[in-house]
């Protein structure tokens, strides 16, 4: 069926902004069709593949609206084939499509589908060396791309290693052309690099380098007077210090030149990130772990294809520091308390703690979990939003949003059935904060009965309830149908 | 420009293969699958005591999957991902990290609790307050991909 042109005709953000589309479309041919074919084509020592079929029964309803009932059919579908000719050479793939069985629930349409990655690997036999070609994922120098290209890495005499890739940044097609016109931030080629050093039983260090982008903004097909050009560098490190503390980190660089003409005082450092970790342990029982975070907002975000979000315009930096402490207070009873500082300098400051406990029972199948945090936020006071831009030092009042999160969970296993529970409540200190609806609270509990038929069948249902300032009632329902098969051994949740 | 780019990014590695090939490490890689392992989290310090991992250059405690590697696997899966692929699959790490994901990582792993799965119930509230404080946490897995549906609402 050919897809049917898109209607808009409620303003942005409204539900009713759907995209009326039939929903047998190229989405499912072009994602199934050749995972299918391949499978078949394919002459390989080991085959896997897995399937998940999902059901999706909303009732999301919007007072005043829309009605809320929908139903989603999902079909995950992935195949991992190795000794394709050679040992060494492997086939992964990952496909999705949807399609909406109902009305529509999706503000990008009735149906979709994509690859989520698909790439053959050939593994070296010495040096962890491997090479892989097709669309997979990649992360160099801060960056976290899905790309279409090739990429491999090898470790080097003398205790180097060295892994690159190149090729095109994948293009997520959600809207229309008219609406997608923020991908022209996308750019036509991307790749990056990085080189280490490992000192054996003391740690690395790292380079790496990421391009994106091969045309100033100004050679655009939509000219842009920003340029979210990327080009940056990283340094990385792994020290493991005598007495078991690790240290981990990575400071990322934003090189790129911009005559975009923002003037954002106190925004000019390069420095697009600091991540740094420590950790470790005393005696057997207890494990610590410090974390400082610091993210130059026009740096981090530069290359964002979502400006209007994520803006790069911003004034100031993110900082946050991060303390855990794990306690194995029995042998199946584990307690997490977390402490979280974080400091957004046009916002304010936010201060997390809070406490989670897993405790198991084997002889019984059980696992359970009780969690509660707290979220102390300054009232948020924020600049004028005028879209791209903030005019400086105009702000306004805005609300708290400080809240309190309990959650608590158990599983059950009793072959062939699984069933579990999972429940999880916000209360919040200012339900006049405008995204609360008046407000004061939230909650959802979700059951989930299973049962395996066989080893490589498995169905599922999920029923979900709650409260939500977004939907007042809301109740989910899901079937889940998960079914692998293939000539390789079969790993439970891996 | 995109030519004379791929033409120059295909002479360095060509120029890189032929290079490497004579600077490579002889040590064998690590295997491709581990044999198979008892469910839960494996402790891999339990059998590998004080054993190096072979190329990784740290012992394999590093690997531990102990409750606070759940929440800091980055830095090993992006270093050492040839150490995940002996027991994981590239779809277990999917079912998050997806580039253009269609039900959120919670509804889809719904029937496991036990799971750290991002944007659990009623996250249409809750991300108005997380972005807030820190929109630095969404750009990870929004600020390039996925991204379709916040496009939606924040379009301008």
């Amino acid at each position: 069926m050919e897809r049917e042109e898109t209607v808009m005709c409620a303003p942005p953000g409204h539900p009713e902004r759907i995209a009326l589309r039939g929903w047998v479309t190229p989405g499912w041919v072009r994602v199934l069709f050749p995972l299918m074919s391949l499978a078949g084509a394919v002459s390989a020592q080991e085959v896997t593949a897995q399937s998940s079929t999902f059901l999706r029964f909303l009732n999301e309803p919007v007072p005043r609206i829309t009605r809320g009932d929908q139903i989603q059919a999902i079909q995950f579908l992935g195949i991992d084939a190795t000794g394709l000719q050679s040992d060494n050479l492997s086939l992964h793939l990952m496909g999705w499509g949807f399609g909406d069985l109902g009305r529509a629930s999706r503000h990008e349409g009735t149906s979709d589908g994509d690859l989520s990655y698909g790439y053959l690997k050939y593994r070296f036999g010495k040096a962890n060396a491997e090479v892989q070609a097709g669309r997979f994922t990649v992360a160099q120098a801060g960056g976290f791309e899905w790309v279409d290209g090739v990429s491999g890495r090898a470790d080097l005499r003398g205790g180097f290693t060295v892994s690159a890739f190149g090729g095109r940044p994948v293009w997520f097609r959600g809207l229309g052309e008219p609406n997608q016109t923020d991908y022209q931030y996308q750019r036509d080629f991307i790749a990056g690099a990085r080189v280490g050093k490992r000192f054996t039983g003391f740690g690395e260090v790292g380079m790496s380098f990421l391009q994106d982008g091969s045309k100033p903004a100004s050679e655009l097909g939509l000219p842009s007077a920003y340029d979210y050009t990327r080009r940056r560098a990283g340094v990385d490190f792994r020290v493991l210090v005598p007495g078991g503390i690790d240290l981990t980190g990575r400071t990322v660089w934003d090189l790129a030149k911009r005559h975009d003409g923002v003037v954002n005082p106190g925004s000019d450092s390069r420095i697009a990130e600091h991540e740094y970790t420590a950790s470790g342990r005393i005696g057997s029982m207890v494990g610590l772990q410090g974390e400082y975070v610091a993210r130059n907002f026009r740096s981090y975000f530069a290359g964002t294809t979502l400006p209007t979000l994520f803006k790069p315009t911003e004034t100031g930096t993110f900082k946050a520091y991060t303390g855990k402490v794990t306690v194995e207070a029995a042998e199946n009873l584990q307690v997490l308390v977390d402490y979280r500082h974080s400091s957004r300098e046009v916002y304010g400051d936010a201060n997390r703690v809070g406490a989670e406990a897993r405790w198991k029972v084997p002889s019984r199948n059980l696992a359970t979990g009780f969690g509660v945090h707290r979220v102390s936020a300054a009232d948020a006071v924020l600049p004028i939003d005028t879209g791209l831009a903030s005019l400086p030092g105009t702000k306004v009042a805005a609300f708290g949003l400080s809240h309190l999160e309990l959650r608590a969970w158990g599983m059950l296993e009793k072959a062939p059935w699984s069933l579990s529970l999972d429940g999880l409540y916000h209360h919040f200190d200012d339900a006049k904060h405008p995204a609360l609806a008046g407000r004061s609270y939230e909650y959802e509990v979700i059951a989930s009965l299973g049962y395996q038929v066989s080893q490589a069948f498995r169905v599922a249902g999920d029923l979900s309830l709650g409260e939500n300032p977004m939907y007042r009632h809301e109740a989910k329902g899901l079937l889940r149908i998960e079914y692998r098969f293939g000539t390789a051994s079969k790993k439970e949740g891996k | 420009m995109i030519r004379r780019s791929a033409f120059a990014l295909v002479v360095v590695i060509a120029l890189g293969v032929l290079t490497a090939c004579g600077l490579l490490a002889p040590e064998a890689s690590f295997t491709a699958r581990h044999q198979e392992l008892p469910a839960g989290r494996p402790i891999c310090s339990t059998c590998h005591e004080k054993e190096q991992h072979n190329g990784a250059g740290k012992a394999y405690a590093a690997f531990d999957h102990t409750p606070t590697f759940s929440a800091n696997h980055k830095v090993p899966a992006l270093q050492d991902g040839a150490t995940c692929a002996a027991c994981h699959a590239p779809s277990f790490c999917s079912d998050c990290h997806t580039g253009k994901g269609i039900i959120s990582p919670a509804v889809k792993l719904g029937n496991r609790p036990d799971r750290m799965s991002p944007h659990k119930a009623g996250y249409l509230t809750m991300h108005r307050i997380d972005g807030k404080i820190d929109p630095t946490g969404c750009f990870k897995c929004h600020g390039r991909a996925n991204n379709g549906s916040c496009r939606a609402c924040h379009r301008s």
